[in-house]
């Protein structure tokens, strides 16, 4: 793999003179003088860093903003705080760490007090500090996990201070309703479009005019229902509370940080009086965390951190996820919720009613518990040798998941009206119904054992700084009754200063893990980077303006283990058997499973530059990354697949692939008058580019993948409506109808086929941003987070966007109103109507390509501090009332759901909450 | 060092703790090569549960394609669905990226594990006929593949006893249709003196369901049959249908094979002297459950998926043997199923046939024909095919739901067929009265009939006889998808519209019937007689050769 620059085309120069323009105004609307300190000490992986000894690139969110957002994962809080760091949600479901994450486009290592572990679903109190490790220095120690970043968690450990200790109470409580629901057809709307489209695909009506007017006027409830599913099922919004008991203190020999959570996040479902019990999804979490620090003598200090959480979960019987998506599948006109004689209504087609399997299911609850222990020392050996210190940490952290199934089964009729008062009762579903279940299974139990050894030297003399890390650590995680999974690496860091202008740091990691093969388990990471502050320079020193201005650059190996579970092994496994004998015995069968392949970790060639500044006597703050990571040996099939071998094709390490981008942080802070403000905008931009892929022989060049971004959307591009039957070109061997979409004939065959795919869509790269805005002004704050993303597209099909599918029995939604007919041919947004899956209208074709992007107002706090307020005697060293919310608005060009999950069955939430906080 | 402090080196052992157990380096639970032909295994386990798997690449037939039968892309029956995936096919629309119907794939894994077993079976230390046996009837299931790949793409590439390598580059170029041809009848003559002659010391009853030499010679003489055929015989080498008749008749000399002496019981019993080979299921209920009538409620649930046509119903003649078109057959269009053929009430449920202790409502607005939104018949009538007689049960009971791969039934058609296109429409005529006689067709009292046919045709008559023939008694059983491909007749049979009936009532016990068309059916003739190799394989191999049209 080559390291030559392939950028030439000034790419990257535009996106940086975009940005420029987004994030200028907001530093332009500060005009004022207060100066905010950025010599910061913040840690980063297994050290802390002063922020003039930055030479890698990393960002530090104090943990302290965390708790603006009303949301169970710590995650949401960073969302538009980071460049770049993207979150996702991909569901609004109660429960927890449901966000994606995506680091300059890759998935991050989450590491909580320097062990990898994602426990994400916590009280945000507990948090000091994220910092978000990006480029090759800042991870390299990890060896092979640190190619795709890290987001390093820091818990609070307390700290000296004068008053011995603080006292935290916080109660809080609000609403969360979905930002946005689907909406459906109402029966007559659905039953017209129906026969419109059966008419189209040269079909007999289905509804005859009786039956229309039959759900229009909604006579007849039971034989023309009409439901509104979401109303039905759904409540309008849920609750969400949350108490937190927090203390802290310390004094010379011992400092401890304690917390006590408790989190209750209501569901969407409406239950039933019919039960004793609830039916409703809900979430409720309870966390304890204890930091403790203690010295033992004037060289040594203890720690031990103890971390506890339980988690309850409750849902529906058979499961809110099984639930939801019938919303898709379930027209208005499906069935009635009841039958006149009480029984829940269904037929052949719709076997299980909604209502029926939200409240007749009996319910399922999920138990988690989860414990942390982490133990160590810490020593300094400066009597022995001058600037040694050393280190030590053992750490066990288990989890056990549990179920408890209390589900049941239940039946649907359907009333035939053979004559007047000749009623006959279909029964579908289990006959008879079975009696509820009472099981109980554990789902997960996992165990993670952690140590680590590390020693160092620090020492300063004159103009030199010196500091060394070594440091030796083993992580051996086990799920259920597979074999652990262990990570060992022996890795060192060494910074050497000079004059506080430049310093220059070097790190390796000699990394390995069990499930690769044995003789190729280890592997060697090196990494080195160097920065200059360029106002240390005596010639700078006539700077105006410019108080500190930083330029650095790191460049390193590094990797990315994704072992499998041992796949160098060639397995047998059973598979489909047989039957013999007159008797019908069946027999078992045993068949060649995969094909064993000896795999490595994946590796990547990371370059950064970056620039820090500071200006206008600190009150300005500007920072600029500049990344490229080429990435080899990705897992990935073999394009050169042949059926003719008769097995599956293991994952190769053959993959290439180019990460790119630029990230732009610019902030100022200041004051008013008594107003007193920061605004801060962050902007960040990723390109993906695959270099190798094992693409096959293509005939035509369009169809190539190679060399387009990671992801790139292929298919047929739309090309406008067909207007006279027969028209095209269209899908090979289709009738067309007009109204059906024609698509572009790429290799001028007359027909549609697979010759005609092509990358559809932009590809440009993925850039997000985010906007934060904190006021205060004497008692009053404010906070408010914008974030928002460009070039974000989905291609968005299936029941949520095409009308009448699952063979014609699926929803169908208010954007086929402007479906194409005769007379609307001229402004039609939507092809004419089929029913099932049309197969020239419905395939991936640019047609269904949505653009996604969006802005929100992701997360905003305000609120009102009283300090020693008077009312309470000075028992009350401050107290605190607010309002928070999250996804509180949004903008978007895409209708038909929430623009940041369009699939997502359960909506994403908009929270709305407030709460008083008291310390004493 | 000088660690005074003994906690301090009691927490360094700790954290040294982890790294001096003994433990399991590579998962023991993993069953491997050597594990699975295993120079010890006295019982051969293993080797023979590898060989119950390969037994698992027989078709399964029945409800196959999400739900519907094959014959629902011919002219026989359609899929009640309004849409439906088989539609690709039936409609035209295939091409090398949406084959709902495709066998590259698992026919090639077939083989694979055919060849892996034969590379590797000598290491177990079974006895040498158990061993033998093995050998033979995995051979069969390679022939079987190469015939399941041929009928659907034309040649393809024979690839021997190979056992591909990872890493190794597959890349294969087809192979002629004749000389696959050549291959699977070579393997058939080679294994049919390995495998199990149908003795009761050979062919216990606990065994039943392997393939045995029967097997082996029937598919000999479907392949030939196919090969001798005009899709796959375009210079109409008439030496080809010689060699077809005579692997048909080589069955037929074994003696031991012979019609059962109930049409309908041949799809339900198990060990019966008419099944030469069928893919084996536990007993069940399924195929009833996924093709009766959709008017009964649990527990009796059916989701009648298949709806055949009027074309089918018609193409099966009255009682007497003659056509329903002939006026003396005594077919009277206002009560249309009286009077037929009994195979006609085994194959298809119509108006008024018994079905769970009631008459089914196919009329418009019975039971079974409600009309709405539901999924029910499109054209009148429901399958009834390989069913159990449940005309007066009240529920549904597990039964022997067996597909019938072979049978004695076919290789009479067989023979019947490759006679007459070598010119004996003599011998051929025997066939088919063996056939009409077990179906329930008297031989008759009309002059010049036997069991309702001409006893002088000529070979043209002779041929639509023999063809209509097969399209009844092997109805469903995934013959007429193939046959209309392999005579040519596809562009015309199923490139048009096909029917359905409408029953009304008229009053009680009283209905009319109207023919009406219920689907269009495309094909074209430039490429669908194959189908296409997918779109990935000819991608992943450029020495592979695509099917003309795609």
């Amino acid at each position: 793999m080559t390291m030559k620059n392939k950028y030439k085309d000034g790419g990257q120069l535009r996106h940086l003179v975009s940005c420029l323009l987004f994030v200028l105004p907001a530093a332009l609307l500060a005009q004022s003088t207060e100066s905010d300190s950025r010599d910061t000490v913040y840690p980063v992986l297994y050290r802390s860093e002063k922020a003039v000894d930055k030479v890698s690139a990393v960002s530090y969110i104090n943990g302290k903003v965390l708790a603006n957002t009303p949301a169970p994962s710590i995650l949401y809080g960073l969302n538009g705080r980071v460049s770049g760091l993207h979150l996702s949600q991909s569901s609004g479901e109660p429960s927890a760490d449901i966000l994606n994450l995506s680091l300059r486009g890759r998935d991050p290592l989450i590491l909580i007090d320097g062990i990898p572990r994602a426990t994400l679903s916590i009280n945000p109190e507990q948090i000091a500090s994220v910092t978000v490790l990006k480029d090759a220095m800042a991870t390299a120690m990890l060896g092979m996990r640190a190619m795709n970043g890290a987001v390093l968690i820091t818990t609070r450990k307390g700290e000296e201070m004068k008053e011995g200790f603080r006292l935290g109470f916080k109660a809080q409580g609000g609403v969360q309703a979905p930002t946005r629901m689907r909406e459906y057809l109402n029966a007559f709307d659905y039953a017209t479009l129906y026969n419109e489209a059966l008419k189209n695909d040269g079909r007999a009506a289905l509804y005859s005019p009786a039956d229309l007017d039959g759900y229009r006027t909604g006579s007849d409830p039971y034989r023309y229902p009409n439901v509104d599913w979401t109303k039905t099922l759904l409540k309008d919004q849920a609750g969400f509370s949350r108490y937190t008991l927090d203390a802290e203190g310390g004094n010379r020999s011992t400092n401890y940080y304690v917390t006590l959570d408790y989190l209750d996040q209501g569901g969407l479902f409406r239950e039933s009086s019919e039960n004793a019990y609830s039916t409703n999804s809900t979430y409720r979490r309870y966390v304890f965390r204890s930091n403790l620090e203690t010295r033992i003598n004037s060289r040594f200090k203890v720690f031990l951190n103890l971390f506890g959480r339980v988690r309850t979960g409750n849902e529906p019987g058979v499961g809110s996820e099984n639930i939801l998506p019938d919303l898709n599948t379930t027209p208005n006109n499906a069935y009635p919720v009841f039958n006149p004689n009480k029984s829940l209504g269904g037929n052949i087609n719709y076997q299980s009613n909604l209502w029926g399997e939200s409240v007749r299911s009996g319910y399922y609850q999920t138990f988690s518990r989860d414990g942390f222990v982490d133990a160590g020392f810490k020593g300094d050996l400066d009597h022995l040798l001058k600037g040694w210190w050393v280190r030590g940490t053992v750490s066990y952290n288990t989890t056990l998941t549990q179920d408890i199934n209390r589900s049941k089964q239940f039946q649907v009729s359907r009333m035939t009206l053979r004559a007047p008062g000749d009623t006959v009762y279909q029964i579908f579903g289990p006959d008879p119904v079975p009696q509820q279940n009472n099981s109980s299974a554990v789902t997960l139990r996992s165990q993670q054992f952690y140590a680590e050894l590390a020693t160092g030297l620090h020492r300063t003399s004159g103009r030199h700084g010196r500091d060394l890390l070594l440091l030796a650590n083993t992580d051996q995680q086990t799920s259920n009754a597979e074999l652990p999974n262990r990570f060992m690496n022996l890795s060192g860091h060494f910074t050497y200063g000079y004059d506080e202008r430049f310093n220059w740091q070097i790190a390796a990691a000699f990394s390995g893990n069990n499930r690769f093969q044995e003789g190729h388990q280890f592997g060697l990471f090196p990494t080195t980077g160097l920065s200059w502050n360029l106002h240390k320079e005596r010639w700078a020193s006539s700077w105006r303006g410019i108080d500190e201005w930083k330029l650095r650059a790191t460049y390193g190996l590094t990797g990315n283990a994704v072992p499998g579970y041992f796949t160098f092994q060639r397995g047998f496994a059973a598979s489909t058997g047989y039957v013999f004998g007159t008797s019908a015995g069946a027999v078992s069968g045993l068949a060649e499973v995969a094909q064993p392949y000896a795999r490595t970790w994946e590796k990547a060639r990371q370059l950064n530059v970056g620039m820090d500044l500071l200006f206008a006597r600190k009150k300005g703050w500007f920072t600029a990354e500049w990344f490229r990571q080429d990435n080899a040996d990705l897992l990935q099939t073999r394009g050169f697949s042949s059926g003719v071998m008769g097995i599956a094709y293991p994952l190769e390490n053959i993959g290439r692939n180019q990460y790119s981008g630029v990230e732009l942080d610019l902030g100022w802070s200041g004051n008013s008058g008594k107003w007193s403000y920061t605004i801060s905008g962050n902007f960040s931009s990723v390109r993906s580019r695959v270099d190798f892929a094992d693409e096959t022989a293509r005939p035509y060049p369009w169809m190539a993948r190679t060399g387009f971004p990671v992801g790139q959307f292929y298919g047929y591009q739309a090309d406008g409506f067909v207007s006279s039957a027969g028209g095209g070109p269209v899908m090979e061997g289709y009738v067309s109808q007009p109204g059906d979409i024609k698509y572009k004939d790429l290799n001028g065959d007359g027909v549609i086929n697979l010759y005609d795919q092509r990358t559809i869509g932009n590809t440009r790269p993925f850039m997000f941003y985010g906007l934060n805005l904190q006021l205060r002004r004497g008692r009053f704050y404010a906070d408010l987070v914008f974030q928002g993303t460009v070039n974000r597209q989905g291609m968005i099909t299936g029941n949520t966007m095409w009308e009448f599918q699952s063979n014609g029995l699926g929803q169908a939604y208010p954007h086929h109103l402007s479906r194409w007919t005769p007379a609307t041919a001229a402004s039609a947004s939507y092809p004419r109507l089929s029913v099932g899956t049309n197969p020239n209208n419905h395939v991936l074709s640019s047609f269904w390509l949505q653009d996604l992007s969006y802005l929100r107002l992701r997360n905003a706090e305000i609120g009102y501090r009283i300090t020693q307020p008077a009312f309470l005697k000075g028992k009350v060293r401050e107290v605190r009332g607010f309002v928070n919310g999250l996804n509180l608005f949004t903008l978007s060009s895409f209708r038909q759901a929430d623009p940041e999950t369009p699939l997502a069955n359960y909506p994403v939430q908009r929270v709305i909450n407030a709460g008083i906080a008291l310390t004493l | 060092m000088r660690f005074r402090k003994p906690y301090i080196t009691g927490i360094m052992a700790i954290a040294l703790l982890g790294g001096c157990q003994k433990f399991e380096t590579e998962p023991e639970e993993t069953i491997t090569e050597a594990y699975v032909f295993d120079q010890f295994d006295l019982n051969g386990t293993y080797a023979q549960q590898v060989v119950n798997n390969i037994y698992a690449h027989l078709n399964p037939g029945f409800n196959r394609i999400s739900n519907v039968v094959l014959d629902a892309a011919t002219d026989d029956a359609i899929p009640s669905a309004i849409t439906h995936p088989i539609e690709v096919i039936s409609k035209g629309r295939l091409t090398a990226g949406n084959n709902v119907e495709d066998a590259w794939g698992s026919s090639y894994a077939c083989i694979r594990k055919v060849n892996l077993f034969l590379s590797k079976q000598s290491i177990v230390p079974r006895d040498a006929l158990t061993k033998q046996y093995w050998r033979a009837e995995v051979r069969f299931m390679r022939a079987y593949s190469y015939f399941e790949l041929i009928k659907r793409y034309g040649g393809v590439p024979l690839i021997g006893d190979v056992v591909y390598q990872p890493g190794e580059i597959v890349g294969p170029s087809r192979n002629t249709i004749d000389e696959c041809v050549n291959y699977i009848v070579r393997e058939c003559d080679i294994i049919k003196d390995s495998l199990r002659k149908e003795t009761t010391t050979e062919f216990p009853a606990t065994e039943w369901g392997k393939v045995t030499r029967g097997a082996a010679m029937a598919l000999k003489s479907r392949v030939l049959l196919y090969a001798a055929s005009p899709l796959f015989n375009p210079s109409g080498n008439s030496a080809k249908w010689q060699t077809a008749a005579a692997a048909s008749k080589a069955v037929i000399d074994l003696g031991y094979f012979s019609l059962n002496a109930s049409f309908q019981g041949t799809f339900v019993n198990r060990s019966l002297k008419e099944i030469i080979l069928a893919h084996q299921r536990a007993i069940n209920s399924d195929v009833e459950r996924n093709n009766a009538p959709v008017g009964f409620g649990a527990p009796n649930l059916s989701y009648g998926y298949v709806s055949p046509t009027q074309e089918l119903v018609d193409a099966f003649p009255a009682a007497n043997g003659r056509p329903i078109t002939d006026p003396v057959s005594g077919y009277v269009s206002s009560n249309p199923y009286a009077n037929r053929d009994p195979r006609l009430g085994w194959t298809v449920f119509f108006n008024g046939s018994r079905w769970l202790g009631r008459a089914v409502e196919t009329f418009n607005g019975g039971l079974d024909r409600p009309g709405g939104i539901q999924t029910q018949t499109r054209t009148g009538y429901y399958m009834r095919k390989f069913m159990a007689d449940l005309s007066t049960a009240t529920a549904y009971s597990n039964q022997t739901h067996n597909f019938p791969i072979f049978r004695y039934a076919e290789i009479l058609l067989n023979y019947a067929e490759a006679l007459n296109e070598t010119g004996n429409t003599t011998e051929a005529f025997n066939q088919l009265k063996a056939i009409r006689l077990r179906a329930g067709i008297p031989l008759g009292t009309i002059a010049g009939f036997q069991h309702g046919l001409p006893v002088n045709m000529t070979q043209a008559e002779m041929r639509n006889v023999i063809r209509n023939e097969r399209r009844i008694e092997l109805a469903f059983e995934e013959h007429r998808f193939w046959d209309i491909r392999r005579w040519k007749i596809a562009e015309t049979v199923v490139n048009r519209e096909v029917n359905g009936i409408r029953a009304t009532q008229a009053g009680a016990g009283v209905f009319t019937y109207a023919v009406e068309p219920v689907d269009r059916l495309y094909f074209n003739p430039q490429k669908h007689y194959f189908y296409p190799i997918p779109f990935a394989e000819i991608n992943a191999n450029p020495n592979l050769v695509q099917n003309p049209g795609y």
